[in-house]
């Protein structure tokens, strides 16, 4: 009664006197239904108070104790900043869409909670809630994403629809027979498709039927970042890895092709060094000792800044050998700083290509 | 011109909650030591009413 009747007539009384405000505890979050939910700050310690809510398994109350802790959550929820004691509580609000808004690079950012994935395509259906409510003028996705896609459809939402078009669905050969209908109503619906490179509207199996809506717009990279590498650092490496140095960046994964790039080193005299980490780090490795090339080739998973690389190496090869690879954005930034590339060329062509 | 007006507003002492009030006091005294110029600091804090726990059980006076 205290919390729910006395705290909240006094806040009412005394709101007026201040601009902004900051509750020390998120459990007091019903205060925020009476103040200016805009100028509040809330700092959360743990999710104890909402766990008959976001997990009634494992904390299961009486329906009273639930309303109330709802009412709590509602208020909570309608701060306009949160406060964390640790980086945990905010990845756990993040996770269950309780924030769902932080700061990127200035923007505000909504994410929304992911319920399960599906190869590797997850599925939030909050996502529903969020875009409808957001009533933006413009709404922008980038493909694939069949979430995201299912999400939009089912918002009812009325505005302009831009997609970014990164890639057919190349692997998930069944889901695609399934999902195909609702993409392409997505794209029927669409005003705009982007496409990173002609050459891939022309191969797509999809995209030669939308070819009056695709505008061509390649990615681009700040030239300037890449030209200014830390010097000592390109010094060094050499020495750690010899004079010829061959250069591979990317996620270890099946469509960068890297298996191809270490049995190529059999008949290439230097040193690979492979920047990147994912799922086939160890498969590779093995990869390496099979083609008897392991003391020649390097893998370095915990790379912060890429640029001294690029600027030691002799040569930047891009192995890509699917179309998951639409672009290939390293070769970009090699290029950036003054490197040659080789790539390999699988049937599909991007705008930038070096063979 | 005057500065933004900000209520810190803390839990209930009678709570008992150690670890609020020390996240309160930090942040007051952070705020007052090294933003004063920034934000006016206000703590705000309703005393318990205790209602229920004025009433007695009734076993006491059998």
């Amino acid at each position: 009664m205290n919390r729910f009747w006395d705290y909240q007539k006094l806040v009412r009384q005394r709101k007026s006197e201040f601009d902004v405000f900051h509750l020390i505890d998120h459990s007091y979050g019903q205060l925020v239904h009476t103040l200016p939910a805009a100028k509040t700050i809330v700092t959360c310690h743990d999710l104890d108070a909402f766990r008959s809510l976001l997990q009634p398994q494992t904390d299961p109350r009486s329906q009273l104790f639930k309303t109330m802790s709802r009412h709590v959550l509602n208020g909570f929820c309608k701060a306009a900043r949160v406060a964390c004691d640790s980086v945990a509580i905010r990845d756990e609000l993040l996770m269950h869409g309780l924030i769902a808004v932080e700061l990127l690079n200035g923007e505000r950012v909504t994410r929304a909670g992911r319920l399960f994935n599906l190869r590797s395509a997850p599925f939030c259906p909050q996502m529903v809630r969020k875009i409808r409510a957001s009533k933006a003028a413009l709404v922008h996705i980038h493909l694939p994403n069949p979430g995201a896609v299912l999400a939009y459809l089912a918002s009812g939402h009325r505005g302009r629809l831009v997609i970014t078009y990164h890639s057919d669905f190349v692997r998930q050969k069944v889901l695609s027979r399934v999902l195909d209908p609702i993409l392409q109503h997505a794209l029927n619906r669409a005003d705009a498709i982007i496409v990173s490179s002609s050459n891939y509207i022309k191969s797509s199996y999809v995209l030669p039927f939308y070819q009056n809506k695709c505008r061509v717009i390649p990615f681009g990279i700040p030239l300037d970042h890449f030209q200014r590498p830390d010097a000592a650092e390109v010094a060094r490496l050499p020495h750690l890895y010899g004079p010829r140095i061959v250069l591979g960046v990317g996620r270890l994964v099946y469509y960068k092709g890297f298996e191809h790039l270490i049995e190529a080193m059999n008949f290439i005299q230097g040193r690979l060094v492979i920047v990147g980490h994912g799922p086939l780090h160890n498969a590779l490795q093995q990869k390496a000792e099979s083609c008897g090339v392991s003391e020649r080739v390097t893998f370095l998973t915990d790379v912060q800044d890429v640029r001294p690389y690029y600027h030691a190496a002799d040569v930047f090869a891009l192995s890509s050998v699917a179309r998951s690879e639409a672009f290939g954005i390293v070769q970009l930034e090699a290029m950036a700083c003054g490197k040659p590339v080789g790539k390999y060329q699988a049937g599909f062509r991007c705008t930038v290509c070096f063979t | 011109m005057s500065l933004p007006r900000l209520a810190i507003i803390g839990d209930f002492v009678e709570e008992n909650w150690p670890s609020m009030w020390l996240v309160e006091e930090m942040l007051c005294k952070h705020l007052q030591r090294d933003h004063a110029d920034l934000f006016a600091v206000t703590r705000l804090c309703q005393p318990l009413r205790r209602r229920f726990t004025r009433v007695r059980p009734a076993s006491r006076h059998l």
